[in-house]
């Protein structure tokens, strides 16, 4: 359904807003490697890319890390570039998967790669520039198990907002009927 | 719930095999002892792998070491030297684990598949 | 919109993503023998050498040297056979001065500061005590001293503050004046290798001297990987991550050392009692100055268990663990962190200081 660029502006500005919500809130919680969270704002992600596309779903990726960087204080901090490993490569692992959807996957198995990815992403900038502790892999199952979690909740999530008839005009695969 | 496909099912089944695997790989208990390494002044060091029963001698200055091979474990049977101290190690069992007959200048110690370690301090 | 990917293509992709992930989880726990290790006999003791990287050295080149430097060393420094050691007590004890030969200098001037700071506990002008338990032998035994033996030698005990040295020529100021630099000629000696393998051209390295070491510089990307032996057994009681030129010394009442009527005679003499320790089975000390590390290792194990905490504060020693007789464990609050032991044991924490309390743990 054709939308002018304006109102997809808006949009992704409202997504940009809630992602950045989110992300300050998940600053809050504890890590055990500072910085590496499980990407809970990814749901914003998820729903900007099935909605609008994927542009509008990099956007949002990254107003929000900038964003939340800017509000939390970490414009350019190790925690900033966190954020941005993460967000980039939960994109990075969308892009061969969103096509999928409806059919095969749904948000939760979206959410669940993006989740993955992204803790994957910033576990490795952290082990190759911050912290090249030999023994900092035993850290990652701990958060990959944490990022599962956080993946499948994400999608459940993405996929409750995507269900919603309000939202279902924007949806840009609308599930067909039957099975997939 | 609403609109699960069975991709959903193929990546959660992905997602938790490699976080188990993940957990296996890095927490895995350390194993036993899978080689002895017999190291001689003035010799380079040599590799026993711990697998078939069977006893070697090693020459040295002030006679034979005799060392009991057994899977997963090893022991200084006889070896020169008035304290016995070879012997008295008893089996080497654990990755680590290590004899020593300063009279034939021979350190034996057994090794895991872990972690070796530079040095041995004692 | 979107046409439908084939169904075998997404799957595919997922499964190499997780292969390919494994690899890396897999490849990042093991890493292998980056090391190269010489083994000889030096020093009247078995020397381990690790070098890195692998390859970059010249092996036959490196061993030689360090042998022959530590040979040389050991002859000089040797508390009974005849040699610069054995000369300078000679002359000591006549009373006369005589010029300082350059060999036995620095472990005197050593010596002479570490008296000091351990107020007379490190004495290593006690050679004749030491020889009355046995031990100027290679392979010590008794009798020990007679009680009357003991007695005329705490009579008046000799130091190195008993020596004169004017900058050029030493006078021994005690007739029993005798130097056995035990606790302290293998840090000295150890120090000595790590200066020769720089001159070499090696810039990480561990020279492991029957089992006290110490590091040149570190590999690049990691730590030392330093275990430690457990005194009562064959296996590992901790593993340690050592730096760049960090020195690992322990002083054992397992080491050398008899039995008598029953009872185990070690060759660490307490000069208050003019008898072996007793109350420490085995000091530990970890420090940047190997001389140090050996000499505190030796000090600490004559302190006992409730002074020991005292005299780590005087030498300045931040790391230390101590086994006490009873097989209990004492360490420093920064030894415990360096620590990683591989049996489950309780310890103790106590603080180096003048007045300290125990902490249980």
């Amino acid at each position: 359904m054709a939308t002018d660029s304006a109102t997809t502006d808006r949009r992704i500005a409202a997504l940009a807003a809630l992602a950045i919500g989110l992300q300050v809130i998940e600053a809050a919680i504890p890590s055990p490697v500072p910085g590496i969270k499980p990407g809970l704002a990814n749901v914003i992600t998820l729903v900007a890319l099935l909605t609008l596309g994927w542009r509008a779903a990099v956007a949002v990726t990254l107003l929000r890390v900038v964003g939340a960087s800017l509000l939390l204080g970490t414009l350019l901090s190790p925690g900033f570039w966190l954020s941005l490993a993460g967000g980039l490569a939960a994109l990075l692992i969308l892009a061969p998967l969103w096509r999928l959807y409806p059919g095969h996957l749904s948000g939760v198995g979206l959410g669940v790669a993006a989740a993955l990815a992204h803790t994957t992403g910033q576990f490795l900038l952290a082990w190759s520039l911050i912290i090249p502790h030999p023994q900092l892999p035993l850290l990652l199952p701990p958060l990959l198990l944490a990022a599962l979690i956080t993946g499948v909740v994400t999608g459940i999530l993405t996929n409750s907002v995507l269900s919603d008839p309000r939202i279902q005009r924007h949806v840009r695969n609308p599930p067909t009927t039957g099975t997939g | 719930m609403p609109g699960l496909r069975w991709g959903d099912a193929v990546m959660v089944a992905l997602a938790v095999a490699l976080v188990s695997s993940a957990f296996g790989v890095a927490y895995m208990p350390r194993g036993g002892a899978t080689e002895l390494v017999v190291t001689q002044a003035g010799a380079t060091p040599r590799h026993y792998p711990l697998d078939v029963a069977r006893t070697i001698g090693i020459d040295g200055a002030a006679g034979v070491t005799t060392i009991r091979i057994e899977p997963g474990r090893a022991r200084c049977l006889d070896s020169p030297g008035s304290q016995r101290i070879c012997e008295g190690a008893g089996w080497l069992e654990r990755p680590g684990d290590m004899a020593v007959s300063l009279p034939n200048r021979l350190v034996l110690q057994v090794q895991g598949p872990g972690a070796d370690f530079d040095s041995m301090h004692f | 919109m979107n046409p439908r990917r084939p169904s075998s293509g997404p799957p595919a992709v997922l499964r190499l993503a997780l292969v390919l992930l494994l690899l890396f989880l897999n490849a990042c726990g093991r890493e292998g023998p980056d090391t190269d290790r010489l083994a000889f006999q030096a020093f009247g003791t078995l020397v381990d050498v690790t070098l890195h990287p692998a390859g970059a050295h010249d092996l036959q080149q490196v061993e030689s040297a360090l042998r022959e430097d530590l040979e040389a060393m050991h002859a000089s420094w040797h508390a009974w056979e005849p040699g610069p050691l054995t000369d300078t007590n000679r002359l000591l004890a006549r009373g006369t001065g005589f010029d300082a030969p350059a060999s036995v200098l620095p472990l005197i001037e050593h010596a002479r500061e570490l008296e000091q700071r351990t107020d007379g506990l490190f004495n290593p002008a006690l050679g004749r005590l030491i020889a009355a338990w046995g031990f100027h032998q290679d392979e010590p035994a008794g009798p020990p001293p007679s009680a009357a033996t003991l007695t005329a030698l705490l009579a008046d005990p000799p130091r190195i503050a008993d020596i004169d040295y004017d900058g050029e020529r030493l006078r021994g100021t005690h007739p029993a004046l005798q130097l056995d630099f035990g606790g302290l000629a293998k840090g000295l000696a150890v120090a000595r290798s790590l200066e020769l393998l720089a001159e070499l051209g090696v810039e990480h390295a561990i020279v492991n001297a029957g089992g006290d070491l110490m590091t040149l510089g570190q590999p690049a990307g990691r730590p030392w990987r330093i275990g430690v032996r457990d005194p009562q057994g064959a296996g590992v009681l901790a593993a340690i991550a050592l730096g760049a030129d960090e020195a690992l010394f322990s002083s054992g009442d397992y080491e050398r050392g008899y039995e008598w009527d029953g009872k185990r005679i070690h060759h660490v003499i307490d000069p208050r009692t003019g008898k072996p320790s007793e109350g420490i089975a085995s000091a530990t000390v970890l420090h940047a100055d190997p001389a140090l590390a050996d000499a505190a290792a030796t000090t600490l194990m004559i302190a006992g268990p409730e002074e020991w905490p005292a005299y780590a504060h005087r030498l300045g020693v931040d790391h230390a663990l101590l086994v006490l007789a009873d097989g209990s464990v004492e360490l420093t609050p920064a030894m415990e962190n360096r620590v990683d032991f591989r049996r489950d044991l309780e310890y103790r924490l106590r603080e180096p200081g003048p007045d300290t309390d125990r902490e249980p743990r």
